[in-house]
């Protein structure tokens, strides 16, 4: 069977299995959700009518099967704290601001990491390796939110190049938007840097072990040569599949950095909806970050499987 | 080296341990000890800057902070490792269990495993928290939860990894269970592993209670964690920076300390092995083998006008911590214009070392600290500067390395690869030209088809057709000396002749000079005109040819025989010893008593089917490795099975031991399962173990166990095993050593041991000796012949080895195709 048709049946797969889960686990809420709501209005009548509405008396497969197609057609139901807005009113702008937010952390990540992982390995115990190094452990060392709060103190209050809590809509003014989404996406990405630029060193340092590597030098290849024309594509593919994998990690870092910022993304929206015990919308946010993390890992594996010619038809 | 390595890495680990310290020591302190309540509010003292009476000042109620840091970390440390060793545990168990048994069962868990990564670790804590309520409780089982699967993926990877290897083999034919497999023996191995992703998981730990906290998921007010600190503070940055500041310290501290513990055991924060788990898949879709790694390679390294290369006095030698090692020791030898010069040694006598000196490409840690290698008698390649020698590489030096198969760029066309030397060496070539002359060498080599292969992958080339591109490499430039380094020995035996043939050519052709290296003296005097023997860093002896001597008889009978080679007698005790080993006739199999046992059979098989199946879970068809085959083996003989390399003859053997899980027709097997010598000393000795609990599993296992048991039997344990190393020929002081600390020869003589202890009747011994130098090769034989008169034992013998096979054993099967014939000698 193709690779794609193969890979795409996987997808779908594994797509069904996050759907199911992210279901289930709301199914084992202590106290349904209309109890919650009416709080201590609450009669047996009054229950039986919200349930009816919500749809929680029917049977718990025709409501999955219901809830799922709702994830793409968009029709998930009402929020249960700001009844009667809709859960896909509440999240479709949200949705744009975390994704933007998500692209650029990812463009930060790989403007910065892979130029000083390359610069890191070739000169291992060098003053740039050295110095990337304990920044990087200590960037790890560091709850990101807490790096959110440090950006906000140097860049925003110190420097002033951006104004802490200030955020503009995508629809009126782009470019606007995009600058007060620079600094948090720095926060997103700065631990995440720190982990592939490792990354990236120890894939450089692997291949530059590698025999082809003696047969380029034997050759008559220059250092400079055998780095550009030999290990980099080759290191690089690890990576790439590296940065798929880190995209989970990018989406958690935005639920915390969304709230450091104050930025209108869904992260925010998911933790007050925790606090406000909304499950509709707390388990369509968890299934579109999921949808969302195994999309760009099946981008990833493909775009891997074209550049790898060991792969490649 | 490896000292060098771990002294350097030490250091680190003791600065971790001491951050550690750093924080640890005041937090237990601080446990059964506090100078104030943590609780207690005084306004009065609110926002006091760090001072003796309060280190590090004191907050919005005045609570004293170095008190609360203390408590809080021990809440936030004590939830991190609740939760690790909860993941721990269970992630274990799930991970030794499928990845050990595998089957559909870890088909399915590995499915959920890839939904659960698609959900950020976070995200996956924050639902189950919210779903449980808060409370220092939830937040441990909801971040315990999250931490099972990565646990289960890092064990079960590793089992994959140690379920194949011929330890395990071995323990199954020792008569082990399962269970006992996976928690006795493979278990042990992956320890390190554990206690660096235990490690690993604290410091995530910690960073996820930080972060619920924050989300205010956390630890509830108004106990103190470190999380619920640094978000507390944060509205204070201007006023009290300090009550930000001092929690914040004690967490990177605390985290630094525990990265460098645990780097020092070999696994980053970084998870290389996700990637590589995803790589593979992507593979395994598109159907390419796993990529073995490169294996290190334990080799350090290596007519009458003027020399065209003459190195004299070349002292090389390798950096230490405490100085330079020498290495290579005073070579001087010369090399003429349309020579084959062969160079021979076991492992580690520096002959690859000689050949990457002259081509300049030693490692950083290795320098040459004295003599000359000129070129032409005139250039000193030693103080030549990079760019002239880099002219010369690739130039008029070529190299061509031992492993085809990785010595080429996976990620480039055959034609570019060869190609880049005509850019580097030739450049201001037309385009087309270039290419031509790129497909003129490809054709030299006799590889078919050049136009195609051109824009080919090395991935869509055999062994032999890589090593072909190797050379053509060594073409193109019309390289004048080139150095070959054990090119034939990574190939089968008929592709290795090619090969040959191939140098054989290109020396008559371009009249190029060739160094050939290699540990097998036959493949020397195949084609060299002379040969120096190598020997610790120093060269022995060199051979040149002697005619006369081509059929005439030798002093002591045995190498003069040979019609394999034409060079002069060895004067040295060491090169008779080579070229006794190499040339050896001596025949192990018994003559006299081949009536007496002639009609007992130990093990028949009849219409046997062998099939394998594929570690590629997608392919579900078993593929008929051996076909429809029908045999008996004598009683106290040997025999032995020859074929190449994938002709399926180790997988016959398992099939006789009973290893193989798909089999059709009958496989009689008289007495016990069999013991088995594997070819690999490095893989079939659990390396967690010392010798001496090795050889005691045997016992153990048939003795039975139980903790008291073997108390009472130690003595007798002992004693059995000191006289049955007695018999292989080792000392008692072998028996406290870690495998890692033998050499190949003492390892595969404690892999007979191993089978003897057992009582074994017959013993399967799959190449035992093709891993090991020439004359160790000897010795073991030796060994292995002698124990079988002495104790009666039968022998299966299997090599790709024809000369072995015919030396060895009274009866002989070729197997080629899954067919298995006779053969008569």
């Amino acid at each position: 069977m193709n690779y794609y048709v193969k890979k795409l049946i996987s997808f779908v797969i594994t797509l069904f299995c996050v759907a199911l889960l992210s279901f289930l686990l709301f199914q084992i809420v202590p106290g349904d959700a209309a109890i919650s709501q009416l709080g201590t209005e609450a009669t047996p009548e009054k229950i039986e009518e919200l349930r009816t509405e919500y749809g929680y008396d029917r049977n718990v497969f025709v409501r999955f099967f219901s809830w799922l197609g709702g994830v793409f057609t968009g029709d998930l139901g009402v929020s249960i704290k700001y009844n009667p807005i809709t859960v896909s009113e509440l999240i479709g702008q949200r949705m744009t601001v975390t994704i933007w937010l998500g692209i650029l952390s990812i463009l930060l990540i790989v403007v910065f990491s892979i130029p000083l992982g390359l610069i890191c390995a070739k000169k291992p115990g060098g003053i740039v390796d050295t110095v990337s190094d304990w920044l990087a452990q200590t960037f790890m060392a560091i709850p990101s939110f807490v790096q959110g709060i440090l950006v906000t103190l140097i860049f925003g209050l110190v420097l002033s190049w951006f104004v802490p809590g200030k955020y503009v809509n995508p629809t009126s003014n782009f470019p606007e938007f995009l600058r007060c989404m620079f600094f948090p996406a720095l926060s997103v990405a700065l631990p995440k840097i720190a982990m592939t630029v490792r990354f990236m060193k120890t894939s450089v340092k692997k291949e530059l072990k590698k025999d082809y590597v003696r047969t380029a030098k034997a050759k008559g290849c220059s250092q400079n040569r055998i780095m550009w024309k030999h290990v980099l594509k080759n290191s690089m593919l690890p990576v790439i599949t590296f940065i798929g994998l880190i995209v989970a990690e990018v989406m958690a870092g935005s639920i915390m950095i969304e709230k450091v910022f104050n930025l209108p993304g869904l992260g925010l929206l998911l933790v007050n909806s925790i606090s406000n015990r909304d499950y509709n919308v707390v388990q369509a946010i968890v299934m579109y970050i999921a949808l969302l993390v195994i999309t760009v890992n099946f981008i990833v594996d493909i775009v891997y499987k074209i550049l790898d010619p060991r792969t490649a038809e | 080296m490896k000292e060098l390595k771990y002294g350097k890495l030490n250091k680190r680990l003791i600065a971790g341990g001491l951050l550690l310290g750093l924080i640890l020591v005041p937090v237990v302190i601080n446990v059964f000890h506090t100078a104030y309540d943590p609780n207690e509010v005084n306004y009065a003292e609110k926002f006091l800057k760090p001072s003796w009476a309060h280190f590090f000042g004191t907050d919005d109620f005045g609570r004293d902070i170095f008190t609360r840091v203390m408590m809080g970390a021990a809440t936030t440390f004590g939830i991190a490792l609740f939760t690790v060793t909860f993941g721990a545990l269970i992630g274990t168990v799930i991970g030794a269990l499928t990845g050990y048994f595998g089957g559909i069962v870890d088909e399915i868990l590995m499915r959920i495993n890839d939904c659960l990564a698609s959900f950020p670790s976070i995200l996956l804590a924050l639902v189950v928290v919210s779903l449980l309520d808060k409370g220092t409780w939830n937040i441990c089982i909801a971040l315990g939860i999250v931490f099972v699967p990565s646990f289960a993926r890092i064990i079960r990877a590793e089992f994959l990894k140690e379920r194949g290897k011929d330890y395990v083999l071995n323990a199954r034919l020792m008569g082990a269970g399962h269970l006992r497999i996976v928690f006795k023996h493979v278990f042990p191995n992956t320890l390190p592993i554990l206690f660096s992703a235990v490690l690993v998981g604290i410091n995530n730990a910690v960073l996820a209670e930080a972060g619920l906290s924050y989300l205010g998921l956390g630890v509830q007010p108004p106990e103190p964690s470190l999380g619920r600190m640094l978000s507390e503070a944060k509205t204070y940055l201007f006023k009290a920076p300090w009550y930000e500041l001092f929690p914040c310290l004690v967490m990177i501290v605390f985290i630094l300390g525990l990265t460098m513990v645990s780097e020092n055991f070999g696994v980053s924060g970084v998870s290389l092995n996700a990637v590589k788990r995803k790589i593979d898949r992507i593979r395994e879709k598109s159907g390419v083998p796993e990529e073995e790694d490169t294996k290190d390679k334990d080799d350090l390294s290596e007519k009458k006008d003027t020399p065209i290369i003459s190195v004299k006095d070349l002292d090389v030698g390798f950096i230490e911590d405490d100085g330079i090692d020498d290495t290579l020791k005073g070579v001087s030898f010369d090399l003429y214009k349309g020579e084959v010069l062969g160079v021979v040694g076991e492992s580690g006598s520096g002959k690859s070392l000689t050949a990457m000196s002259i081509m300049g490409i030693l490692s950083d840690k290795t320098v040459i600290t004295g003599g000359s290698i000129l070129l032409d008698g005139k250039t000193d390649l030693t103080k030549l500067d990079e760019d002239e020698y880099r002219k010369l590489r690739g130039g008029r030096l070529a190299y061509i390395f031992q492993e085809p198969m990785t010595s080429l760029n996976p990620v480039k066309t055959i034609g570019a690869q060869i190609d880049e030397i005509l850019d580097i060496h030739a450049s201001h070539l037309p385009e087309a030209e270039q290419k031509k002359l790129v497909i003129d060498s490809l054709e030299d080599v006799g590889l078919p088809e050049p136009d195609k292969l051109y824009n080919m992958y090395p991935h869509q080339l055999s062994g032999g057709m890589r090593q072909r591109v190797c050379i053509a490499m060594a073409l193109v430039a019309k390289a004048d000396v080139i150095l070959a380094d054990e090119p034939t020995t990574a190939l089968d035996a008929n592709v290795a002749d090619v090969i040959l043939d191939i140098f054989k050519h290109i020396n008559r052709k371009y009249k190029a000079a060739i160094i050939l290296i290699s540990h097998d003296l036959r493949v020397i005097g195949k084609l060299a005109d002379r040969v120096i023997i190598m020997q610790d860093g120093n060269i022995v002896e060199t051979l040149g040819v002697d005619i006369s001597r081509k059929k005439t008889e030798g002093k002591d009978g045995k190498y003069s025989e040979m019609p394999d080679h034409s060079f002069e007698i060895p004067r040295t005790q060491y090169g008779r010893h080579l070229f006794a080993a190499a040339f050896s006739d001596k025949i192990y199999k018994d003559t006299e008593d081949v009536d007496k046992k002639q009609s007992e059979t130990i093990v028949s098989a009849e219409n046997l089917s062998v099939f394998y199946k594929s570690a590629n879970k997608r392919e579900k068809e078993l593929k008929k490795v051996i076909d429809n085959v029908t045999f008996s083996i004598p009683a106290g003989k040997t025999t032995g099975f020859v074929g190449e390399s994938g002709c399926g003859k180790s997988t016959l053997v398992k099939a006789i031991a009973g290893l193989q899980k798909y089999t059709e027709g009958s496989i009689v097997l008289k007495g016990d399962r069999p013991g088995m010598v594997f070819q690999d000393p490095y893989s079939s000795l659990n390396p967690a173990f010392k010798v001496r609990r090795i050889l005691e599993e045997p016992l153990r296992l048939k003795n039975g166990f139980g903790r008291s048991i073997i108390k009472k039997n130690r003595e007798k344990m002992l004693s059995e095993i000191k006289s049955m190393l007695h018999k292989v020929e080792l000392g008692d002081d072998i028996l406290e050593r870690k495998v890692s600390e033998l050499s190949g020869g003492q390892r595969q003589r404690i892999a007979i041991a191993l089978a003897l202890l057992q009582k074994k009747a017959l013993i399967i011994l799959d190449e035992p000796v093709s891993a090991l130098d020439v004359t160790i090769q000897e010795q073991i034989l030796e060994l292995l012949m002698k124990l079988k008169k002495s104790i009666g034992l039968t022998y299966i013998l299997i090599s790709h080895d024809k000369r072995l096979v015919s030396r060895a054993c009274d009866e002989v099967y070729m197997v080629e195709n899954g067919h298995v014939t006779p053969m008569n000698s």
